[in-house]
């Protein structure tokens, strides 16, 4: 038995698990969670949306960004998609960018001749070891045709998008390896069939010329399902697969291996429509199966406006929950999985009435102070004028925290968004790592036309921590890996991902708060293909590499 | 008897409301932005209570203009005023409640509802939106307790059974929920829940072909049937061009054109607004008033008539005229302007249907396809234009393809059925007709089609 520390003291008391009905107050008047830091270290962004006279919907959809660590040096850089303007003539010269993390979150800007500094309008980022070489690629969703970028190394990537250059409005893409067989696949989750001249002139509740919502338009898009064969080339196998059979409003994007049949499944949050769960069957077959699965549509049976997404084990009981973010007036919907079956449990996680006031778009469920409770940060903004707006920007809203108060149940954090002035704008993907090295998960947010807020980990009270990188034979992140381990709270389960919340690829890393414990004795790592192994003791405070074959 | 919290806040009210000297008149709050429309009626209102700050009436009315004009901080500031001018009118709190729900304040919204049930407790939209608002809070009990007063106050109605099937759900008893949520289907087909609800109860019992059956009758639901007479009554005073575009298109959609139209009246002035024209033009040709359309296109400045939108609205204007090669010039011009077009490749399809023309409508159609118009109504008629044109083969893989896209529909078989009973292959066209009927084809239409195409043994 590890050692407990004073601390203990400090974790809160709990309600028991599962009950709806006992009363957990709010964390009112608390110190902020949360300091944004962009500017004075060197994050310097404001994604372009373009807007002028017109109202085109891709305008109000952006953008995202990935963190990865590009030169391997233990840190996480920054990568931005920019906007800039639809029409090509009217662009002033807007590039993707990219940030390096010269050490604890101080970033210098190289995007000039790095490769990565795309000129096109960008929505998100999907990365992940495409070519399997070790490092880092990157996949860049458009409006237009996608890009691939390959990872070159000095913060150098070259352009292999042959292939792979959908030409659709693709929004959230993620790498996953579909087929089991260690080679990393993709997917892309694209949102309309859109084009200029099938622009409508929708209204907004002022009755002045806004945004439409996607149901206007009626062109939902397919999705892009492409396999890598194993050298970094892709194949795109939509139509056999079943995923071109099905057409959506796609924006989140999260896979998992939620009917514990080895083979990791696809969810894509719909705007407007029915979420799609593209069961993995193996042989690169998928079939969509949300509705009747219990997470197409929320509990009322509503379609609701689905955005950012949260795969994972949210009520501790070792299978994968989903989280989807919605429009306001749209709770957020807390589908809780009971043997690949879902039940939307929204009503009992707290987040509901709260949620629903604002427009939900970057998600994440992380354990921000260590405490071994996932709490949940959700970036907010309008996709409609506000008819009361409180700021010049009219789209622009407050971001949401909530602190984790047992399984699957949350509070709101005051002040909101866990920050001392609040931070209003129109935000969209939210990104999570630990960017300045220092065991807190940070937050970065994308905001339209105003500056991203770099969101530094500042909770004053944090446990223990202890982070993995968990790394196929290759060097790769073995993206769609299980972790088991015994917490404060018990048996728990993580996955290391990158492609959830909104447009945005996260730390791959898997981020443990640990309380009082001063270590994990064990941790089980699952590969993709199903074999185990054991790694362990690990002490708090540090970052370990699980690297496949070198466990026991 | 009163909860202690309404005695205590509402002398509360009246203090703050009133003032020692009687009651103020309410600021007139931010109007920028705001449709000319509300804009004027909120001066003109405000002017008159400016002038009679204690008429209960106009405050009334005053409240409700901003209510229903979602000017929710000013119509939440006038219902509180009215509550301390009114602290027994029910109604009055439950509009604090229902704004204060709007604007995500939620304990507001919780306090208001209960003064409302102190003073009205048998107003059952009330009891269940008390019972909505704590089952998302998580208070199941509390919410499951209100629900079912709601119910014995309003039975059958479908709020509280969808409510009430939902806590049924969330609480793992799914048996429970189906018991419930039949009866409410078979009264109320075209409620846009229940069927999806439905399905959620049957596919959690492990029946899921009957899951499938009610998703696909979710699919044809209609407008919720839920009833509340105090909301409605403040939803009247909504004005502006988007909230009389949306109930002109009601009246519209309800089949009345001359109601349409009379919504539309009092935006005349505002002739160069394009959501306002293409509604107009919309209601014209419903009206039977084609060639009206065709004179105020002429009459349109440039830039507004080259809107894609009014070009369309014109070419169904001249087919409405039986001008369809007039129609489909124009259309023509169109869609060389607009390659891209989602909806105009579908529309010409139809027009050269019309003309006899069906290989080009298949042609047509399949374009509007790939310009990414994914209906099942296009679906269909790519595959009609190909049997009108005699590709018997090409009809039948179109309605393959219809069916894979949309699997809960029924329509794709029942095409398919036709085509193989009109080729004589019964048995295939045995086959079709039960998958229609395994997707919610009604077992009547069943037998009258079997019957119309001598398939009779199969279905019996």
């Amino acid at each position: 038995m590890r050692a407990r520390a004073a601390w203990l003291a400090l974790v809160p008391v709990l309600p028991a698990c599962g009950g709806g009905e006992t009363p957990v107050e709010p964390t009112r008047g608390g110190l902020p969670w949360f300091e944004d830091v962009a500017r004075a270290r060197g994050l310097d962004f404001t994604l372009v949306s373009g807007h002028a006279d017109e109202f085109w919907m891709p305008e109000i959809m952006g953008g995202g960004g990935a963190l990865l660590d590009a030169d391997q040096d233990g840190d996480l850089e920054v990568y931005l998609v920019q906007g800039g303007h639809l029409v090509r003539e009217r662009r002033k010269g807007e590039r993707h960018r990219l940030f390096e993390n010269q050490g604890a979150a101080h970033f210098r800007d190289v995007s000039a001749g790095s490769g990565a500094d795309l000129e096109a309008y960008g929505m998100g980022a999907a990365a992940g070891d495409a070519d399997g070489d070790g490092d880092t690629d990157l996949y860049v969703t458009h409006v237009g045709p996608n890009a691939l970028l390959l990872n070159q190394g000095g913060l150098r990537f070259v352009e292999r998008s042959e292939g792979v250059a959908h030409p659709g409005w693709g929004t959230s893409a993620g790498f996953f390896d579909a087929e089991c067989d260690g080679d990393l696949d993709l997917f892309v989750a694209n949102y309309l069939d859109w084009s200029f001249e099938g622009e409508l002139p929708c209204l907004n509740s002022l009755s002045r010329r806004d945004y439409c919502s996607p149901k206007n338009y009626r062109t939902p898009a397919r999705d892009v399902f492409y396999v890598n064969d194993g050298a970094g080339r892709f194949v795109d196998e939509s139509e056999p697969s079943g995923i071109g059979a099905k057409r959506g409003n796609g924006l989140g994007l999260a896979f998992g291996d939620l009917d514990a049949n080895g083979w990791l499944d696809v969810f894509v949050a719909n705007d407007g429509m029915a979420n799609h769960l593209w069961w993995n069957q193996g042989e690169r077959r998928f079939r969509e199966g949300a509705l009747v699965a219990g997470c197409g549509v929320d509990a009322s049976g509503q379609e609701k406006a689905g955005m950012g997404v949260v795969l994972g084990d949210l009520d501790r009981d070792l299978d994968l929950d989903l989280l989807v973010c919605n429009l306001a007036s749209e709770s957020d919907s807390f589908y809780l999985n009971e043997g690949g079956r879902f039940t939307d449990r929204t009503a009992l996680t707290g987040i509901g009435p709260v949620s629903k006031s604002f427009t939900r778009f970057g998600v994440g469920a992380f354990d921000f102070d260590h405490d071994g409770e996932l709490d949940l940060f959700e970036a907010t903004g309008r996709v409609q004028a506000a008819s009361e707006p409180s700021t010049a920007d009219v789209y622009a809203e407050e971001n949401l925290l909530f602190r984790g108060v047992g399984p699957g149940r949350f509070v709101e954090v005051e002040p909101r968004g866990g920050v001392a002035a609040p931070l209003v704008a129109a935000a969209r993907a939210a990104l999570f790592g630990d960017l300045d090295g220092d065991g807190g998960l940070d937050i970065l947010v994308v905001n339209r036309d105003a500056p991203a807020n770099l969101l530094l980990n500042r909770v004053a009270v944090r446990g223990h921590w202890v982070a993995f990188r968990v790394l196929e034979r290759g060097g790769g992140d073995a993206l769609g890996a299980t972790l088991e381990f015994t917490g404060p709270r018990g048996r728990e389960r993580r996955e290391v991902a990158s492609a959830s919340s909104y447009l945005a690829a996260s730390d791959p890393r898997v981020h443990l708060g640990l309380g009082p414990e001063s270590g994990v004795d064990e941790v089980r790592v699952r590969w993709v293909d199903g074999v185990e192994e054991r790694f362990g003791p690990h002490a708090a405070g540090s970052v370990h590499v699980l690297r496949r074959g070198a466990g026991r | 008897m009163l909860p202690l919290r309404t005695l205590v806040l509402v002398p509360l009210a009246g203090l703050l409301a009133c003032g020692p000297t009687g009651p103020s008149s309410p600021p007139l709050p931010e109007l920028a932005g705001r449709d000319p429309e509300v804009r004027a009626a909120v001066e003109h209102l405000h002017g008159e209570l400016v002038a009679e700050p204690g008429d209960t009436t106009l405050s009334t009315e005053w409240a409700m203009l901003l209510d229903a004009n979602e000017l929710d901080a000013a119509a939440l500031t006038a219902w509180q005023r009215l509550v301390a001018l009114q602290p027994e009118e029910a109604r009055v709190h439950y509009h604090v409640a229902r704004v204060s729900e709007r604007r995500g304040e939620l304990d507001t919204a919780l306090r208001a509802l209960e003064s409302v049930l102190a003073y009205a407790p048998d107003y059952a939209p009330a009891q269940a939106r008390l019972g909505r608002l704590l089952l998302e809070a998580g208070r199941l009990e509390e919410a499951g307790a209100t629900l079912e007063r709601a119910l014995a106050l309003e039975p059958g109605a479908p709020g509280p059974v969808l409510a009430l099937a939902r806590l049924d759900l969330l609480r793992g008893d799914a048996a429970r929920a189906r018991a419930r949520l039949e009866p409410l289907v078979a009264t109320y087909p075209r409620e846009p829940y229940a069927n999806s609800l439905l399905a959620r109860a049957f596919a959690t019992l492990g029946d899921e072909r009957s899951a499938a059956r009610h998703l696909a009758a979710e699919e044809l639901a209609g407008a919720p049937a839920a009833r509340d007479p105090w909301q409605a009554e403040v939803q009247r005073r909504a004005l502006g061009l988007k909230v009389r575009i949306d109930r002109a298109k009601a009246r519209l959609a309800a089949g009345d054109p001359a109601a349409a139209w009379k919504e539309l009246e009092p935006l005349a002035a505002r002739g160069d607004e394009l959501a306002l024209v293409d509604t107009q033009f919309q209601v014209l040709i419903a009206w039977g008033k084609p060639d009206e359309v065709l004179e105020r296109h002429a009459r349109l400045a440039p830039e507004l008539a080259a809107s894609p939108m009014l070009a369309m609205k014109r070419v169904l204007a001249l087919r409405a005229l039986g001008r369809t090669p007039e129609a489909v010039a124009a259309l023509e011009q169109e869609l060389r302007r607009n390659p891209a077009h989602p909806h105009g490749p579908a529309l010409m399809g139809e027009l050269l249907g019309e003309l006899g023309q069906h290989a080009a409508a298949a042609q047509a159609f399949a374009r509007a396809r790939e310009n990414g118009d994914r209906t099942l109504g296009t679906a269909l008629a790519l595959a009609a234009a190909l049997r009108a044109a005699e590709d018997e083969g090409g009809a039948l893989a179109a309605l393959v393809r219809a069916a894979e896209e949309f699997p809960w529909a029924p329509k794709p078989w029942v095409e398919r059925c036709a085509l193989l009973a009109a080729r004589g292959q019964l048995a295939e066209a045995r086959a079709a007709l039960d998958e229609a009927r395994t997707r919610g084809l009604e077992p009547a239409r069943a037998r009258e089609l079997a019957h119309e195409f001598g398939l009779d043994e199969a279905v019996r």
